[in-house]
């Protein structure tokens, strides 16, 4: 029942706090609000051709998510634990028979909830859109395609939960996401171009073909784990623009292992199970006054 | 069975030690006052038998119960009201009694504890609009819920006016008769006094004494004897000055007073008095205050001298409260920093 309470708890506070709906808005902006796009543009284009693919549709849904889900989600959920610690409410949420899991999960379901009923309601709507106006829909990719983005979300409020449990303020959580999305974004890239040079020294840093581990590290990163996921669903099989744009070409020879479709879906669940559990891990012992 | 066991506490804060070794024990039903100057570790102890903070070494177990590992059982069977905590703003005061009683899985009404605690008209308010003096007894109505079997309260008369104060002794000494025991942490003297079967005064992370409050009285042993006279000459006062056992002789026109340690002593003086032929008329003797034990105490002049005997632990005690702060000088700036967070959100 406690892991119940806080939940409840916690939901009802955000459906009153700005917070809670500045991310839900921030969820809905690019699903419904692409869906409310494709719509003025179909009126105002009306007669004068075939509707776009809803694939494309999705493509364009998916990048512009890749992009913004992972800060959204983790701003719905940086302060749950860390504001309670601040403000000095936790000495009710952990005062009152609550265990550490039991506010801890209890703070993860809710911002999840947050999240992924946003989502949700923004693909309902951009299914509405889809299916009715636009052209050469498919029911299974478009499932495939909400799936992999709610996990993809998932990753982000547990790396969101994880953070605001191990930070002793709300600064230091804040510095935590922004740190963990730099990372993400550009960092990782790094990293890799920093591997390929200590392996094959500076003049061939850049040359093709990439080395196995490149993509297998590559592929690790939830946002590219995402993008192929997403891309792998929606192109079926064609070598689209999007995915010259937004994934590194394999040369023939490279492992397919890498950079196939279930090791991105093995990087996502993995992202979605392990992350929340070490942060769980780590405040199961912390003190917290 | 001990409600409170402590054995051997310690708790380090990188190179400081807030709790050094510290044992002492809580008897079920009793109003037991936890004394301590700032940064004694007061605190400390109380989030460690709650769960927030792990101790360093040694445990702490309540009704049996070990705080580190059976820490939700423990807080079935407790209410607490901790310095420092911070209301849910956008929550109304009826929802954080509601709170309570469904983390603890109790049946209660929420309006007749909000007017047990004195603020029924706002069980429907937001707490963030709420005074300090509100807000206290918002959470002390959280704490009563469900008839806990120990009422654990830290610094509970923050924010409190007089009429709070005395309600609060009132609830407390309620909740005694039903049969609770209350570790009372403060370190206001006089209320501790007030409501208090026992008391332990802690400094430095150690227990420095404990007792029923008579007892350490007749252990300090030393009173003040205070005589009416008809004239104070210095021969009178030097002669005084030489009993053994005397530590101060102070005078007025007419009176003289007499600290002085045993009763023996006292008689001697009274004697002493008699026979200058000052025209004696009158004499009291007051008992020390819990603030002069306190300070005695604190002071260093009983300390090691407890019923539980010397604190074991030596040297290198902490002299501070890193990790729990609520009971030091920073409780003023961490208030407004609450008040401040309170404004912004709960989310």
């Amino acid at each position: 029942m406690s892991l119940r309470t806080v939940l409840e708890d916690d939901l009802l506070r955000l459906r009153r706090s700005p917070l809670g709906w500045g991310v839900a808005l921030s969820v809905l902006a690019p699903t419904a609000g692409i869906a409310a796009i494709v719509v003025l543009f179909e009126l105002v284009d009306v007669g004068s051709g075939p509707a776009a693919p809803f694939d494309n549709i999705l493509m364009t849904v998916g990048v512009l998510l890749s992009f913004l889900l992972p800060f959204v989600a983790m701003l719905g959920s940086y302060s749950a634990i860390v504001y309670e610690r601040e403000s000095g409410s936790v000495r009710f949420l952990l005062g009152l028979p609550n265990s550490r899991l039991d506010a801890y999960a209890g703070k993860y379901v809710s911002r999840t909830v947050l999240l992924v009923v946003s989502l949700f309601a923004g693909c309902a709507v951009l299914a509405a859109v889809g299916f009715g106006l636009l052209t050469d829909p498919s029911v299974v990719e478009f499932v495939l395609f909400v799936l992999a983005t709610a996990a993809f979300t998932l990753v982000f409020v547990g790396f969101g939960i994880a953070i605001s449990s191990v930070a002793n303020s709300l600064i230091g959580a804040t510095a935590g996401i922004i740190g963990t999305y730099v990372v993400f974004r550009g960092g990782w890239m790094i990293a890799q171009y920093a591997g390929l040079y200590v392996t094959r020294g500076g003049e061939e840093v850049t040359a093709r073909p990439y080395p196995d581990w490149f993509f297998f590290l590559g592929r690790v990163n939830p946002l590219n784990a995402y993008l192929t996921v997403a891309v792998d669903v929606l192109d079926r099989g064609q070598n689209t623009l999007a995915r010259q744009i937004l994934l590194t070409a394999p040369a023939p020879e490279v492992n397919t292992v890498a950079t196939g479709t279930p090791y991105a879906v093995l990087a996502l669940l993995g992202w979605v199970v392990v992350v929340p559990l070490v942060g769980y891990l780590l405040f199961r012992r912390k003190d917290l006054l | 069975m001990s409600a409170i066991e402590i054995q051997n506490l310690t708790k380090r804060f990188g190179t400081v030690t807030a709790l050094d070794d510290l044992s002492f024990s809580v008897a079920e039903g009793e109003v037991f006052g936890f004394l301590g100057p700032n940064g004694a570790g007061k605190s400390t102890t109380i989030n460690i038998l709650l769960g927030f903070t792990r101790p360093s070494a040694g445990s702490a177990t309540v009704f049996g119960h070990d705080a580190e590992t059976e820490s939700k059982q423990i807080r079935y069977r407790t209410g607490s009201l901790l310095e420092g905590y911070g209301v849910y703003s956008r929550l109304t005061a009826r929802e954080h009694v509601e709170r309570a009683a469904n983390a603890k899985g109790v049946v209660t009404d929420p309006d007749a504890i909000l007017e047990r605690v004195g603020i029924p008209e706002a069980a429907d308010r937001r707490a963030g609009g709420f005074s300090k003096g509100m807000r206290q007894r918002m959470a002390i109505g959280m704490a009563l819920v469900g008839e806990p079997d120990l009422l654990v309260l830290d610094e509970p008369s923050t924010g409190l006016d007089p009429n709070g104060v005395r309600d609060l002794r009132e609830i407390i000494r309620a909740e005694s008769r039903r049969g609770a025991t209350v570790f009372f942490s403060s370190h206001l003297i006089d209320q501790v006094e007030a409501v208090c079967d026992r008391v332990g005064i802690l400094k430095d992370g150690e227990m420095v004494t404990q007792g029923d409050v008579d007892d350490l009285r007749a252990r300090l042993d030393a009173s003040v004897l205070t005589v009416s006279v008809d004239s104070t000459p210095d021969s009178l006062l030097g002669s005084l000055r030489g009993i053994d056992g005397v530590e101060e002789v102070s005078a007025t026109d007419r009176q003289v007073v007499v600290t002085a340690r045993g009763g023996v002593t006292k008689l001697r003086a009274l004697e002493q008095i008699e026979r200058a032929n000052v025209g004696f008329t009158d004499f009291t003797t007051t008992d020390p205050s819990l603030e002069e034990i306190f300070e005695e105490a604190t002071l260093g002049a009983l300390a090691a001298t407890d019923e539980g005997g010397p604190s074991p632990g030596a040297g290198s005690s902490g002299g501070g409260d890193p990790g729990d702060g609520d009971d030091d000088d920073s409780g003023e700036d961490r208030e407004a920093d609450w008040s401040e967070a309170t404004t912004e959100g709960d989310a």
